[in-house]
């Protein structure tokens, strides 16, 4: 874990909750997966303060790219096996998100998946901001 | 007479019991009924671990099951079980259970004997309603009565049961509700904590106390099991309407919103560490909110925008 100096003290990075969606974004980056930051980050950026300890994102994540999502979160202390990721895009039922939890802090990330036929993320996808 | 779910003969067994729960049950029985000299299960299923682990924990103990197909006592009979072949609603069939000093009587619980589609209290069957009318009504049955519950088992189930048993045997008590998890399947295989099943403890030589135990699990693992539940709801709701499909989608997204496992690295850190989550996270509301209005405003500083922002305006 990489540490920061704080007013002459040591403080874990880890547990700040920029670093950690840093290091979130940066995997998805890595396997240029577009994404989308929605929930509680994202109202902040419209100046309504919600309370949350999870970063909701919604990715669109090909089949193929599974694998190398569950690697990217491994590397970034983020366990979530392939086959449960694999599960949770097979199961058209249920919104169920991915749920990647920092070991170290634990924060965790939801990334819900952009689904075929779901019209409104695909929009809102389209019409992300920066 | 009702009809019975039975397994399909097509896929592998199902065991709903295992090393943990039945280990859970012998310590349960030191504790409360360490007299116990004999035990018996109705529709006992495939027992060879039940009577394995119960003469483990008392020697002299006396054993038999009780099933209605035949392949199945005929399977314990060839691993050294005691097991007869009868029906639990026939009263000749019981009627040699009548001695024993312990009863458990565990009917399928789930649809198929899969145990992934648990059913309703009250849609399983036999069900512990006539099951009781029978044996304890018509039969008088003195000693303890375990009736195994799925795990969608509530309170309410409980206190029916128990005011029908009551209405024919006041001498009758609810000793203890027992929520029976365990982490490994009935095949020996580690899962995630699971709540296996309900037993409810009616018995005419115990306390009438109603004490509610859970073994096998923490606190965490109680939130795990209700959340199981939860999920199974959602999924029964799964079938009918396109509402209530969007329903079973909303529940179990909002189950999902718990995980043990923050809970639990939560709770390793130290208060400090706390705060400093909170302060950290306060800080990039402040400076996501200070970005987007700069982009909204270029001619701010980050320091003007920082100030707006802290001061909601």
């Amino acid at each position: 874990m990489a540490n920061a100096t704080i007013e002459g003290q040591q403080a874990d990075t880890s547990l700040d909750f920029a670093h950690f969606v840093r290091l979130v974004l940066d995997g998805l980056d890595a396997l240029h997966l577009k994404y989308l930051v929605g929930g509680a980050v994202a109202v902040w950026a419209w100046g309504e303060v919600r309370t949350t300890r999870d970063l909701d994102l919604v990715i669109e994540l090909p089949v193929e790219a599974i694998a190398d999502l569950s690697h990217e979160l491994a590397q970034r202390d983020m366990l979530v096996p392939a086959d449960i990721i694999l599960d949770i895009l097979l199961n058209s039922r249920s919104d169920l998100a991915i749920n990647a939890i920092h070991m170290y802090s634990g924060y965790k990330a939801e990334l819900f998946l952009l689904r075929p036929g779901d019209v409104y993320r695909a929009q809102a996808l389209e019409r992300r901001c920066w | 007479m009702p009809t019975y779910n039975t397994p399909d003969p097509q896929r592998a067994g199902f065991a709903r019991t295992n090393r943990q729960t039945i280990a859970q049950r012998a310590a349960l029985i030191r504790e409360l009924l360490s007299q116990t000299r004999s035990i018996a299960e109705l529709c006992c299923g495939d027992c060879a671990a039940q009577w394995e682990l119960y003469r483990a924990a008392l020697p002299d103990l006396t054993f038999c099951g009780l099933d209605v197909a035949p392949a199945i006592v005929a399977a314990n009979q060839a691993a050294g079980v005691p097991c007869v072949c009868g029906d639990t609603l026939d009263p000749a069939a019981l009627r040699p259970f009548l001695v024993y000093d312990i009863i458990f009587f565990g009917p399928p619980l789930s649809a198929g004997c899969d145990g992934h589609h648990a059913l309703a209290f009250d849609a399983v069957q036999p069900g512990c309603a006539m099951f009781t009318d029978l044996f304890l009504g018509q039969l008088g049955y003195a000693g303890t009565l375990v009736c195994i519950g799925p795990k969608t088992t509530h309170m309410g189930d409980a206190r029916r049961l128990y005011e029908r048993i009551r209405a024919q045997r006041a001498d009758i008590g609810l000793r203890l509700i027992h929520y029976s998890h365990a982490t490994v399947t009935g095949a020996g295989i580690p899962t995630e904590p699971r709540l296996k099943y309900v037993e409810l403890w009616f018995s005419s030589r115990l306390p009438d106390v109603w004490e509610v135990r859970r073994s096998g699990c923490s606190t965490d693992v109680v939130i795990w099991g209700r959340m199981t539940a939860m999920s199974t709801m959602a999924e029964s709701l799964d079938q009918t309407t396109d509402r209530q499909a969007d329903l079973s989608a909303r529940i179990a997204g909002a189950i999902a919103e718990l995980d043990l496992r923050q809970i639990e690295i939560t709770r390793r850190l130290t208060p400090a560490q706390r705060c400093q989550e909170g302060l950290s996270m306060i800080r990039l509301a402040e400076q996501v909110g200070a970005y987007r209005l700069r982009k909204r405003r270029p001619e701010l500083s980050e320091a003007e925008a920082l100030r707006i922002i802290r001061s909601a305006r």
